[in-house]
Order: C-alpha cells, then sequence, then structure tokens
C-alpha cells in the first residue's frame, strides 16, 4: 500500500490502520461498531471476576483458618453433586456441572447454587403463576382438532402450557428478514389501537429509524405503543440517544432483566422472544430481531437469511395474551386485559395454527419438547434450519434413529459462523450426524439465522434454535401450524437455501482434524452455557 | 452520479471501500446489482483507497436473490485478488528455502578450509559443496515444476472465479431487467 507521508503522531494510527484492514481485499462492507457496549462488557465481566476472586479468597481464608471446613466441603461437594442428578437439567448440563463441582472442591457447590434457577427463579415463577391465573379468562377455546398426525402434537401443547389451537388464521410466510420488515412496516402504518413489540435486540440504524418514524407518528395519533428488549441483547446495540427519542415520542419502553453486577442465574435467563402485535389483528414472529443486518442493511457474516411468520385472526389474541403476561412481568403493573383482547375477525381455514412460547414460567421445555414430538412423528422427512446446533443427546438420538430408519433428515446450518467457538461446536455436533445419512448443509458466504423444522405433518417457525440455551435458558416464541401453504412455501425456502449451499461429506467434515477434535471436544464443557 | 441526498425511507445505502486501481471495474459490477453510486471520499490514511457510496430504491424486485448474489460476488472478487496475491507463495517459500541453504552450505565449504587444512574440514568442505551443488541441481527443476503447478492451478481458479462472477453479474441483470419491465408493465 502506498502511504502518504505523515508526520510520526499518525504512523501509529496507520500502523493500527493496517492491522485491521486486509489488504488483499478489493472489497470491505463497512460496519458500525459501538465501542461503549465494550467497555460496559468489560466493566461488568471485570466485577463478575470480582466477585468470583473474593468468593475463591473466603475460602482460601476458612479453609486455613478452619480445617474442618476441607471435611464439611467434601460433604456439601457430595450432597451438591447428588443434587445437580436431581434437577431436570440435561445429561450434559449435570455432567459439566458435576465436574465443575468436583474440580473446583470447596467452592464449585456456592456458585452452582448461585446460579440454580430453581431456587433463584423460585420467587419470579410465584409472580408469573399470578399473572397466569390473572390472564386465565382471557384465553380462548380451543378449535377441534381432527388430523390424527398432528393431534398428539396440539394434546401436548395444551397441557404443558396451555397454548391453544386456533383453524381460522391466516398465515404468510417470510423467507428473509427484509420482506418480514416490510410487511411490518406496512402493517405498523394502519395501526390504530396498539403496537406491541418484544425483540431480543434492538439496534440503531436504518430499519430502528424507519420503525421510529412509523412509531412516532402512531404515539402521537394515541396509539399505545409498548416496547419489551431485553437487556443483554441490547445492552451494545441500542444506545441511549435512540431509547431517549423513543420515549419522548411516547413509546413505552421496557427492558427485560437489566444486568446489574451480582452473580446470580437471571445473567444468563434472556428474552429471545420476538412479537410484534399490531391492534390484535396482526402478529409475527420468527428469527428476526430489529436491527439492520436482519434485512441485510449492514454486512455481518456475509448474507444474512433469516425467516418469520405473519399471523392474522382469532390467534392474534394468544401473541396479545403472551405480550401482556411478560409486560406485567417486567413492570410489576396489573394491566387491564380487556381492551386489547379480541380485536380480531374469524378468518375462513381449516389449517392448525398454535402460537407458543416457552420459558422458565414453564415447567416443561416446552420448545424442545415440540421439536422432538414433530421428529418422533415424522415418516416422511425432517427439514431443520437452525444458526446453532448444540443440542443433548437425546434430540441428537431422535435424529440419529429417524435418519437410520430412512426418513429423510436435513439439516441447515450457517456456511459463515458468528461466533467462531459455537460454530466450531456446531459442526462438530452436526458432523456427528453424517454417519447416520443425516444430510448436513452449509449455506455458503451465508449465517442462516432461521430457526425453522419441517416435516411432512406441521411445520414451526419461531426463535428457537437448536440449542440448550433455547431448550433450557431461555424465553422463546414460535407458532405451530399445517397449514399447507405455509408448508409449501418453507419447502420452497428449504429447496432455495440448499441449493446455495455446500453437503458436508466425508471429504471437507471438519472433524477428520485432529486439533479441531480436541478444541471441540474442549469446547463441549461450555456448551451448556452456549 | 446523483447529488449526496439519500432518503433512508425509500433507498437502501450501501458503503464499500475498494482499491482505486479496481474501482471503475467495481461499481461496475455493483451497478448490475440497482446501486447507483452518489458520493466518493477518498480515505485518510491511504491514498490508493476510496469509500464509495451507493444508493437504491427499497421497493427492488428480487431483492433477496440480488442481496445473496451481491454477497457471493464480493466472496468471488476477494478470493480472486486473495488467489492473484499468493499465487506463488508456496514456491516463493521453498526458493527462499533452497536459496538460504544453498549459499548457508557454499558459505560452510569456504569457511572451512580457511579455518584449517585438517583432513575432516576437507571433507566437510566436499560434503558442504555436494550439499550446495545438490539442493541447487535438485531443488531449482522441482520448484520450477511446483511453480508451474501453482500457476496452472492459480489460471484454473482465475477462470473458474471470473466465471462465477459473470455468471452472478448476469443474473443480477436478469433479476433487474426484469424489475424494470414490472416497473413498466
Amino acid at each position: 500500500m502506498m502511504k502518504k507521508n505523515y508526520p510520526e503522531s499518525r504512523l501509529g494510527r496507520n500502523t493500527i490502520r493496517k492491522a485491521v484492514y486486509n489488504d488483499y481485499k478489493v472489497v470491505r462492507i463497512q460496519t458500525e461498531t459501538n465501542g461503549w457496549g465494550a467497555i460496559k462488557t468489560l466493566i461488568v465481566v471485570g466485577l463478575l471476576a470480582l466477585q468470583l476472586s473474593v468468593i475463591v479468597l473466603i475460602y482460601v481464608f476458612l479453609s486455613y483458618l478452619l480445617k474442618w471446613y476441607m471435611a464439611f466441603s467434601y460433604a456439601l461437594c457430595l450432597v451438591t453433586c447428588v443434587y445437580v442428578l436431581s434437577t431436570n437439567k440435561n445429561s450434559l448440563s449435570k455432567a459439566v456441572w458435576i465436574l465443575f463441582i468436583l474440580l473446583s472442591f470447596g467452592f464449585g457447590y456456592i456458585i452452582y447454587f448461585l446460579s440454580d434457577e430453581r431456587i433463584f427463579f423460585g420467587r419470579s415463577k410465584r409472580r408469573y403463576a399470578a399473572i397466569f391465573s390473572r390472564a386465565e379468562k382471557f384465553k380462548d377455546i380451543s378449535s377441534p382438532v381432527d388430523r390424527p398426525e398432528t393431534a398428539c402434537d396440539v394434546g401436548y401443547l395444551q397441557n404443558t402450557g396451555g397454548f391453544v389451537a386456533y383453524n381460522d388464521a391466516k398465515l404468510k410466510y417470510f423467507p428473509s428478514g427484509a420482506t418480514f420488515f416490510d410487511d411490518v412496516l406496512n402493517t405498523l402504518r394502519g395501526a390504530q389501537k396498539f403496537i406491541f413489540i418484544e425483540m431480543y435486540i434492538i439496534s440503531d440504524g436504518v430499519l430502528l429509524d424507519r420503525v421510529y418514524d412509523v412509531l412516532s407518528e402512531k404515539a402521537a395519533e394515541g396509539v399505545d405503543v409498548r416496547i419489551i428488549y431485553d437487556f443483554i441483547g441490547c445492552h451494545k446495540t441500542l444506545g441511549a440517544a435512540s431509547k431517549k427519542k423513543l420515549k419522548k415520542a411516547g413509546v413505552k419502553l421496557q427492558e427485560f432483566n437489566r444486568l446489574t453486577p451480582r452473580f446470580s442465574v437471571a445473567l444468563n435467563i434472556r428474552d429471545h422472544r420476538k412479537f410484534i402485535i399490531v391492534d390484535g389483528r396482526t402478529a409475527y414472529t420468527g428469527g428476526v430481531n430489529l436491527a439492520d443486518e436482519y434485512i441485510n442493511e449492514k454486512r455481518m457474516f456475509g448474507y444474512w437469511k433469516d425467516s418469520g411468520i405473519k399471523v392474522e385472526g382469532r390467534a392474534v389474541n394468544a401473541f396479545t395474551l403472551f405480550y401482556l403476561r411478560q409486560w406485567d412481568f417486567v413492570t410489576r403493573a396489573e394491566e387491564e386485559y380487556a381492551p386489547y383482547m379480541n380485536a380480531s375477525d374469524c378468518h375462513s381455514g381449516e389449517s392448525l395454527v398454535i402460537p407458543y412460547i416457552d420459558g422458565l414460567e414453564f415447567d416443561y421445555r416446552i420448545g424442545k419438547n415440540v421439536y422432538e414430538n414433530m421428529i418422533t412423528g415424522a415418516r416422511r422427512r425432517v427439514f431443520i434450519m437452525t444458526p446453532y446446533f448444540i443440542p443433548d443427546d437425546s434430540f441428537v438420538q431422535l435424529l440419529v434413529n429417524k435418519a437410520l430408519s430412512g426418513v429423510d433428515v436435513r439439516l441447515v446450518i450457517p456456511g459463515i459462523p458468528d461466533k467462531s467457538f459455537v460454530y466450531s461446536v456446531t459442526r462438530n455436533f452436526a458432523e456427528k450426524l453424517l454417519d447416520s445419512g443425516v444430510k448436513v448443509y452449509c449455506m455458503k458466504n451465508s449465517f442462516v439465522h432461521s430457526k425453522v423444522m419441517l416435516t411432512e405433518n406441521c411445520a414451526v417457525v419461531g426463535s428457537i434454535n437448536c440449542d440448550l440455551r433455547s431448550f433450557y435458558q431461555q424465553f422463546e416464541s414460535a407458532v405451530y401450524t399445517d397449514d399447507k401453504a405455509v408448508m409449501d412455501d418453507i419447502e420452497r425456502d428449504f429447496e432455495y437455501t440448499i441449493s446455495n449451499s455446500e453437503q458436508i461429506t466425508d471429504q471437507n467434515r471438519m472433524r477428520k482434524n485432529l486439533i479441531h477434535r480436541i478444541y471441540a471436544g474442549l469446547l463441549h464443557l461450555v456448551a451448556p452455557f452456549m | 452520479m446523483t447529488d449526496g441526498r439519500l432518503d433512508y425511507r425509500t433507498e437502501d445505502s450501501l458503503v464499500i471501500s475498494v482499491r482505486k486501481d479496481k474501482e471503475w471495474s467495481i461499481r461496475q459490477k455493483y451497478k448490475k446489482f440497482g446501486w447507483v453510486q452518489y458520493r466518493m471520499t477518498d480515505d485518510s490514511v491511504y491514498e490508493n483507497i476510496a469509500h464509495i457510496y451507493f444508493k437504491r430504491p427499497h421497493d427492488i424486485a428480487h431483492k433477496d436473490e440480488l442481496q445473496l448474489l451481491q454477497v457471493n460476488m464480493e466472496t468471488a472478487v476477494n478470493r480472486l485478488s486473495k488467489a492473484e496475491r499468493y499465487k506463488n507463495y508456496k514456491s516463493m517459500a521453498w526458493g527462499t528455502a533452497i536459496a538460504l541453504i544453498s549459499s548457508l552450505s557454499l558459505l560452510i565449504a569456504v569457511l572451512l578450509p580457511l579455518l584449517s587444512f585438517a583432513l575432516h574440514h576437507l571433507v566437510a568442505c566436499g560434503i558442504f559443496a555436494l550439499l550446495a551443488i545438490l539442493t541447487l541441481a535438485i531443488g531449482i527443476p522441482v520448484n520450477a515444476k511446483r511453480r508451474e503447478r501453482e500457476q496452472t492451478a492459480y489460471d484454473k481458479l482465475t477462470l473458474q472465479l471470473n466465471a462465477e462472477i459473470d455468471g452472478i453479474l448476469k443474473r443480477a441483470e436478469q433479476l433487474i431487467g426484469v424489475n424494470d419491465e414490472e416497473k413498466l408493465s
């Protein structure tokens, strides 16, 4: 590269830029960064590390002063391990926790108990239970289901979370974030009563500006505009100026689970749901967040492949109810539900639609179990699209059994990782399936962020990844349907995505590499937290 | 070229950093995707880098496919440039190693008799001289073959990537053309 003659003080800058700038690249897309978010993360991580150090120091101090503390610790260690075994965590988490408790003898159990949701989420769960009982009367009555292929799934969803089956909804599937948000903006422009948004990530940028224009206009017209966003999801992306601007425009903003520099399980519980509800007539969910990369306005990891679904009809009631319950939880208020319910007309249709959510307010891991039930019921095909594939043994075994039984099992994962260590584990898990006949595809030059599962009986579109965080720790949302048109659209999307993907075979698998296998094996130790 | 104003409500934007010697050809490629340049600035540090600002109507048909094609095109262009830059790096490394070994052996072979004419020095001198000659005699033709193979591989990759880029641009042109027709109808 030719350099201009700069004074000495500029040379340092040159050096830094050269390190960042890969000079073999002819084209480089400019993206934005927010340095303040990294500093905030650093401060919080530092404070957490400080607390852990204090715990360790206390332990060292106690063990020095009180020899018998060792015996006590040993007993507590064993009790904790037995306790871990008795929990309903997945087997990988149990194994990792027990290993950690035994290795960090004497203080590992303290960290475990500080991280146990059964203890520290108990109060929140009781609050959820109170909200649920208050909201019970607003639930619709399920429509009759006569298809035997979906009857079990419907029964499961009704019995575990009380989710309602509708047969009069109108659905539309979006194979990309760009088309999804174009439709969302059109719907928002027609809002008359309320706009409810729940997002994991909201990011400053063109998309937020476009949405802000509509929201501020609507708020000025008297429309009730509310947004729930996840604190961790947004802390690096949504600036204070944007929050202030939204609040000034009359938008009610609520953050979910603010990060405090206090070590607790709450750090790991995130609201990963994505909802947009307009007037109780239209609802959207899917994998997309409110950020430029989801509509490919900002380039992060090649082409961003995402998907979403639009629901119209009585089924939107379910979304409104989910939202109002969450709003009550985050605001600790008792919202009047009646003005927001039953706003939608009936649509003609026979397809089954069940909007459902998952989270720690439920006793069952609904997201994971619905996926597993779908796989169990499949006789012809199981197509999965997910950005992360870090499931537990039962999920992997189901896929292996189905593939070995002759079912066409296909898994589409990204070709470009967003987090290299998570991708290594994802590839490792995916490649383990190859021997059983599962077809694994990596979408070329793209980051696949869609969370879709399709069998010959039904489909699920939502925010639920095939990983342990989505299955066990996060609040998720999805739509279960057997709508033929939607299933055809999803099938076409799979065909298109697969045609732009590279199939992983014995020749190009990563697991052949010994270093990668060792690296992936070590990463398995932290897989439950990914 | 249009004026510098951009309406984010109706237009999408894209900013790329590009080497000035490739700027024209890159700009032509982006044109096929419907992008119109509205601004260009020089990099504040590098003389041979320019930042090009493009815009395109937000409501454009086949946008998803165009976006994917564009990413594929960018990847192919960067791969092409990378391939060009690193086309001979293996043979260059081998060549350097051969030159180093032979010159070092030759140097030792010359130095040893200068230190003393002891028998073992003379034997070692012969061995090092032989090593230098053998390294040059075998290394140069082998490395020349390697370089030839690298060139062939590079030519093949260049052909493949250029064909890929041409295919992408052709498809993009078709999609944009379809869009124009749709607009006209």
